[in-house]
């Protein structure tokens, strides 16, 4: 392990981290701001969304690291499109009955 | 203008019908040149003697080795045409190595074939052995026409021999599969249903539709993975009709699409079943689909009649049904196909979500193989005896 990856690695996880806590404390103002009636089941489903995505992106991006790439990539391809299709469904979900933040 | 389109589409569906017709006999030269070579390539002159013995079937003598033995060749009808094997006897009349002469298979699935080792499974194999039963042990799964058809074609070459040789050989035939089964009474139904909902004053719309687009994704689709594709239109086209005992339901198919379209200008299949519309319309009631207003879309019409022209040119030229099939419906219903089509697919699939059928809309060739039949509709040309007399 070279110099670099010894200070680079431990960087890319905090910043990781950092992004992660940033999008867990500020979803329920985002919720807010696009006038979302969240409640704990929508919250639930939003979360294991959220998990399931990060997920299938960490899972998708081992295999290419472990030089699997033509199976991290169908791995990517096809759990990013299906996650977009039901990231979709759980949209019309959570904005069903949406009242305007601006009304 | 609307008048002076009209004629300029049928002379542009006269120059497509002849230029098909001319790529098809220019194609049919072609091949019988390609076969021979080929042959010259697996036996050249230079390490083999073939002493012709009849139709299909040589006396071989290595000059190096100086073993002889019997080549003869077999052909049976695969997924989209014949498959031809080259399949090499020794003096004990067992299959010292094997070739594919010629096939017409789509491509992806027979290179997983190749892949998968099957053709590995034959040499050492006698003569009489039951050759079907090696497909149901060693088939590549999703190619099992193209496994079956090679097991037959490979039969079909001993056979010859032994009759050659007088060798007796197991003439155990192959079980006839049904010839309605549910996937025929599957069609059936659908195209009935697709009859009704034209029903005036039938007030269930919305929920028949429904119901057949559910089923056509579910049964045509994930079940039996039968949508309608370029090959099997090519495959007519080329001249490779389908066995209509195992390919019922193609013929079902294409005849309820056929006698409806010719009869009422519409395509039940297109509108109510077909499964890829259905994972469309699917997907974009999900996403609230809206239709996409082009301003030129005269013009896109004529880029995807112009995308399936050049595709069955390219398959009827090479006599190769599967060769320029761009549909995505395998990759999507058998996991199946390049990795062209699986982008492809994603493409799509996304799109779906937010433009309404994109794929029938804008890139599907069955549509403009519709159109191209809607032409020849039979009140059309009815309203124009009449016209004519009147």
């Amino acid at each position: 392990m070279g110099i670099i990856e010894i200070f680079l690695q431990p960087l890319f996880w905090m910043i990781m981290g950092m992004l992660y806590a940033l999008v867990i404390v500020s979803a329920r103002y985002w919720a807010r701001d696009l006038g979302l009636n969240m409640n704990w089941w929508k919250w639930l489903l939003t979360g294991l969304w959220f998990v399931m995505l990060s997920l299938f992106v960490a899972g998708g991006m081992t295999l290419i690291g472990e030089n699997e790439i033509q199976g991290g990539i169908y791995f990517l391809g096809f759990f990013l499109v299906l996650m977009l299709i039901l990231g979709v469904g759980l949209w019309r979900l959570l904005t069903f009955n949406r009242k305007k933040a601006d009304a | 203008m609307r008048s002076n389109r009209k004629r300029v589409e049928r002379y542009l569906a006269l120059v497509a019908l002849l230029t098909i017709a001319t790529a098809w006999w220019a194609g049919k030269e072609k091949q019988a040149d390609r076969l021979s070579k080929k042959m010259e390539v697996f036996y050249p002159a230079s390490s083999y003697q073939l002493q012709s013995l009849g139709e299909n079937l040589w006396k071989v003598t290595s000059k190096k080795q100086g073993g002889t033995g019997f080549l003869a060749t077999g052909s049976h009808k695969g997924y989209a045409g014949p498959v031809r094997m080259l399949v090499h006897y020794n003096r004990d009349l067992r299959i010292e190595e094997l070739h594919v002469w010629s096939q017409s298979e789509t491509p992806s699935y027979f290179s997983d074939v190749i892949k998968e080792g099957y053709l590995q499974v034959f040499p050492g194999k006698a003569i009489d052995e039951p050759f079907l039963k090696i497909t149901e042990t060693d088939g590549v799964s999703g190619a099992t026409k193209t496994c079956q058809a090679i097991a037959h074609a490979t039969r079909e070459a001993s056979a010859i021999t032994a009759r050659h040789t007088g060798e007796a050989l197991n003439q155990s035939a192959s079980p006839c599969p049904p010839l309605i089964g549910a996937r025929e009474v599957i069609l059936l139904l659908l195209f009935s249903l697709g009859i009704i909902i034209r029903l005036p004053g039938f007030q269930y719309k919305k929920q028949l539709q429904w119901i057949m687009l559910t089923g056509g994704l579910l049964f045509l689709g994930f079940v039996y993975a039968s949508p309608l594709s370029l090959t099997n239109v090519n495959s007519i086209l080329v001249g490779y009709w389908p066995d209509w005992q195992s390919e019922l339901y193609l013929y079902i198919l294409l005849a309820g699409i056929l006698i409806i379209l010719l009869t009422t200008g519409r395509n039940p299949y297109c509108q109510h079943f077909c499964p890829f519309g259905a994972y469309q319309q699917i997907l974009g009631s999900l996403g609230k689909a809206r239709s996409l207003r082009l301003k030129r879309r005269y013009w896109w019409t004529w880029l995807q009649r112009s995308l399936a022209w050049l595709a069955i040119l390219i398959a009827v030229f090479t006599h190769n049904p599967g060769i320029s099939d761009y549909v995505v419906f395998g990759s999507l219903f058998q996991f199946t196909g390049s990795h062209r089509l699986f982008i492809l697919l994603g493409l799509v699939t996304i799109t779906s979500l937010f433009i309404k059928k994109p794929w029938c809309n804008f890139l599907c060739p069955i549509r403009p193989i519709t159109d191209y039949i809607r032409l020849f509709r039979l009140n059309k040309a009815l309203s124009w005896k009449r016209k004519t007399n009147g």
